[in-house]
């Protein structure tokens, strides 16, 4: 009896949504031409010829722009609660090296590179290409973040620590990101405009700089938290104590 | 960090990676798309590719060739002609076994695996650390647990080709 009424549940769903993508194509609901809004804001655009841009980095330019800075704050508050002086640093070395870690079997280790390294390349061609589509440099850099917790779940977090990377390197790119944005933000000024104002810049660079400075700042932030985080609460906690003693 | 270390085959396989996402082919695209790849193959260097020769072994590229028109066209039609049998007549003596497995490249290995696990009936739960061993979920696992059996009927051909294409 049961099965039976699986496979009429099974029917009827499948019947739905046939009928719902059916109407969804009649009703021309993505019709191929452009609405005048669209054609308003693109007329507007700093020299792109997505519909979605076109907004985010004029009209709603701003927007994008402190939500990078809540970004901002949101990791400098986590940095500044979970932190560590140097010498405490090298005492929570000291503690992992003594931690075993264990990596995932074979197969999902080398599935796992194939993927980090495609994961890589799509999220660069989004950041690159976020003139064109309605990604971007924050969509791209969440890609990445997805690649290092994928390394560090797979792998393990010593694995990017011992082949030379710090929370000093991260933070640093961090940095670098965060200050292609304020100088893309500010060159306007200079050149007699208004903040933000990137069809000052020649062709699409403006857009591209903010694209990719926003990649690098999300992508290193994110890192910069995963590399903290992922100290074991044991041996973070033990090390803040001594601060006590 | 020296030149030697940069595996060429990785800078193709993200330049190509690249390529097909962005889904066209400008001058801007060629010339960002290396950018990526010669960023990309410096930091992973041979972590990827060992030895990039066997990428350009035409003879490794024509065992793919016929291991993929024979897994598609023979053995995927046979095993799920066989599963979909099973779904009707609910005949199934499902159970885990382990299989010896010996091919020496991990891709090889990773390469048999994955294609147990595509195979309608038979699914791989594990790998042994030192690569040598299989666990395998069979839906017809049947009395004679004789690994040589086994072997042959679950992954003999898998493990030739995977030979034949990475060790």
């Amino acid at each position: 009896m049961g099965a039976r009424r699986d496979v009429v549940v099974a029917l009827l769903l499948l019947m739905a949504m046939a009928v719902l993508s059916y109407s969804a194509v009649a009703s021309g609901f993505a019709s191929g031409s452009l609405r005048p809004l669209g054609a308003e804001y693109l007329e507007r655009a700093a020299s792109t010829p997505e519909v979605v841009t076109a907004i985010v980095w004029n009209y709603r330019g701003f927007d994008t722009l402190f939500e990078t800075f809540v970004f901002f704050l949101a990791i400098a508050g986590t940095l500044s609660v979970l932190r560590l002086s140097s010498r405490q640093e090298r005492e929570v070395r000291r503690n992992e090296e003594r931690e075993p870690h264990r990596k995932m079997d074979e197969i999902v280790r080398v599935i796992t590179k194939l993927v980090v390294v495609a994961i890589v390349a799509v999220s660069a061609s989004i950041a690159i290409h976020g003139q064109l589509t309605p990604g971007g440099g924050f969509q791209a850099g969440s890609a990445m973040a997805v690649a290092s917790l994928l390394l560090f779940v797979v792998f393990s977090k010593f694995v990017l620590e011992r082949s030379g990377l710090t929370l000093r390197h991260t933070l640093t790119a961090y940095a670098a990101g965060l200050a292609v944005i304020l100088v893309t933000v500010f060159l306007p000024v200079l050149m007699g405009g208004h903040l933000l104002q990137i069809d000052l810049l020649p062709g699409e660079s403006g857009l591209l700089s903010l694209d990719v400075g926003e990649y690098t700042a999300v992508t290193f932030g994110f890192l910069s938290v995963f590399l903290v985080l992922g100290i074991s609460e044991w041996i973070f906690k033990g090390v803040l104590r001594e601060e006590v003693k | 960090m020296s030149l030697g270390r940069v595996s060429p085959a990785t800078f193709f396989l993200v330049l190509l990676i690249y390529l097909l996402y962005t889904g066209s082919f400008t001058p801007f695209d060629v010339v960002t798309g290396c950018a990526v790849a010669a960023i990309v193959s410096l930091i992973v260097g041979r972590w990827l590719v060992r030895n990039d020769l066997k990428v350009v072994q035409v003879r490794r590229w024509a065992a793919f060739l016929s291991y993929s028109l024979r897994y598609f066209l023979v053995d995927e039609v046979r095993t799920h002609v066989d599963v979909a049998k099973r779904v009707f007549t609910l005949r199934s003596r499902p159970g885990i076994v382990r299989v010896p497995l010996d091919v020496r490249s991990e891709y090889g290995r990773v390469f048999v695996a994955n294609s147990i696990t595509n195979t309608p009936g038979t699914v791989v739960v594990d790998i042994s650390d030192d690569g040598r061993w299989l666990y395998v979920h069979w839906i017809d696992v049947g009395d004679d647990l004789d690994e040589e059996r086994i072997r042959k009927e679950v992954l003999s051909h898998f493990e030739e080709h995977a030979r034949r294409i990475f060790d």
